[in-house]
């Protein structure tokens, strides 16, 4: 009589224990389920995310992110299904590698263009002023000679 | 003499190169200003169909892929409240016949996201396809398809693969041009 009775005060004891830890898993997988949805563009209204997104299609895309991470996918393998069906289209944000990388470098390289163009510049002005002071030397008999007027 | 010379001396690669880059730059922005930005390039064009097995709109019988394969086939998704669809409607019943009549190639509907009810009603009103549609209610599939916007249709060969994808009501130019990518001599 008394080992049922303890069994049963036992699953009472733990069951809300096990109940807060499926709680708690649910949430972070809703916080992931968010993170990766905010990163998957909406291919029927172009620039919202998918959690933005009212369309039919974003939700039900956010629900498959939601089936995936539950059934433990990782979020490259989520992304590559959904890059396998939209493309690189279906990212907020282009991927590092091929047409993507240009996409990520061209700021930099404008940057490198720029202020290389700006440093040279700055140096010719700093030996233009440099060669100045001859310039500025009184005007006299060789000096007109040399300048070939 | 000396001004002369330095005017005379050839321009260095690099202000060929950085020149080049500024003209570009603009140019590419220009091209790409051309472009329409709503446009998604499909990623099934080219590849294994997806494959399906959906209830049939109508009736207790199913529209799969594996009972379209071996042959020629196209796939339209419609939807009852896609606008633009009536405007191809009546497109889709003459190329549904001519499928029917010359046995050269299958076709089927895919009801996109749709109500039972809503998209009967709207058969009923518009006539009724002379081939079957299956119903795909929550867009699963045409997710698989990386649809976008309704209507689409893809074309897809003897051999299971996807040749082409039209985007929009689909006109008998747009048919003609696909068909062909799909071995269906006009």
């Amino acid at each position: 009589m008394k080992r049922p009775a303890a069994a049963l005060a036992a699953l009472f004891l733990l069951a809300p224990a096990a109940q807060a830890a499926s709680f708690r898993n649910e949430a972070e997988n809703e916080a992931a389920v968010r993170v990766l949805s905010a990163k998957l563009r909406c291919p029927v209204c172009q620039s919202e995310n998918i959690l933005d997104s009212q369309s039919g299609t974003a939700r039900e895309m956010v629900e498959i992110v939601r089936e995936q991470l539950s059934q433990g996918r990782s979020e490259d393998e989520i992304v590559a299904y959904f890059r396998e069906r939209y493309g690189d289209y279906v990212m907020l944000s282009p991927p590092a590698s091929g047409f993507g990388a240009l996409v990520w470098a061209t700021p930099l390289l404008l940057l490198l263009i720029g202020g290389g163009t700006y440093l040279l510049l700055v140096r010719r002005n700093t030996k233009a002023r440099a060669g100045e002071g001859e310039a500025r030397a009184p005007l006299t008999e060789e000096r007109l000679e040399g300048l070939e007027l | 003499m000396t001004s002369l010379d330095t005017a005379r001396r050839p321009v260095p690669r690099w202000k060929w190169l950085l020149g080049g880059a500024v003209v570009a730059l603009p140019v590419l922005l220009a091209v790409g200003l051309t472009r329409d930005p709503s446009y998604i390039p499909s990623m099934v064009v080219d590849h294994q169909v997806p494959a399906f097995d959906l209830d049939a709109l109508s009736g207790s019988g199913r529209v799969s892929s594996r009972a379209l394969a071996g042959g020629p086939y196209v796939v339209n998704f419609w939807a009852s409240w896609c606008v633009s669809c009536r405007e191809e409607h009546p497109v889709l019943i003459e190329l549904g016949e001519r499928a029917e009549g010359s046995g050269a190639f299958a076709m089927v509907g895919v009801n996109y996201r749709d109500g039972r009810q809503a998209a009967l009603d709207y058969l009923r009103q518009h006539g009724e396809f002379p081939y079957a549609s299956g119903v795909d209610e929550r867009g699963r599939l045409g997710i698989d398809f990386g649809v976008y916007g309704m209507p689409e249709t893809f074309f897809v060969d003897a051999g299971g693969v996807v040749r082409a994808r039209h985007v929009g009501p689909l006109t008998r130019e747009a048919i003609d041009a696909n068909l062909v990518l799909i071995g269906v001599t006009p």
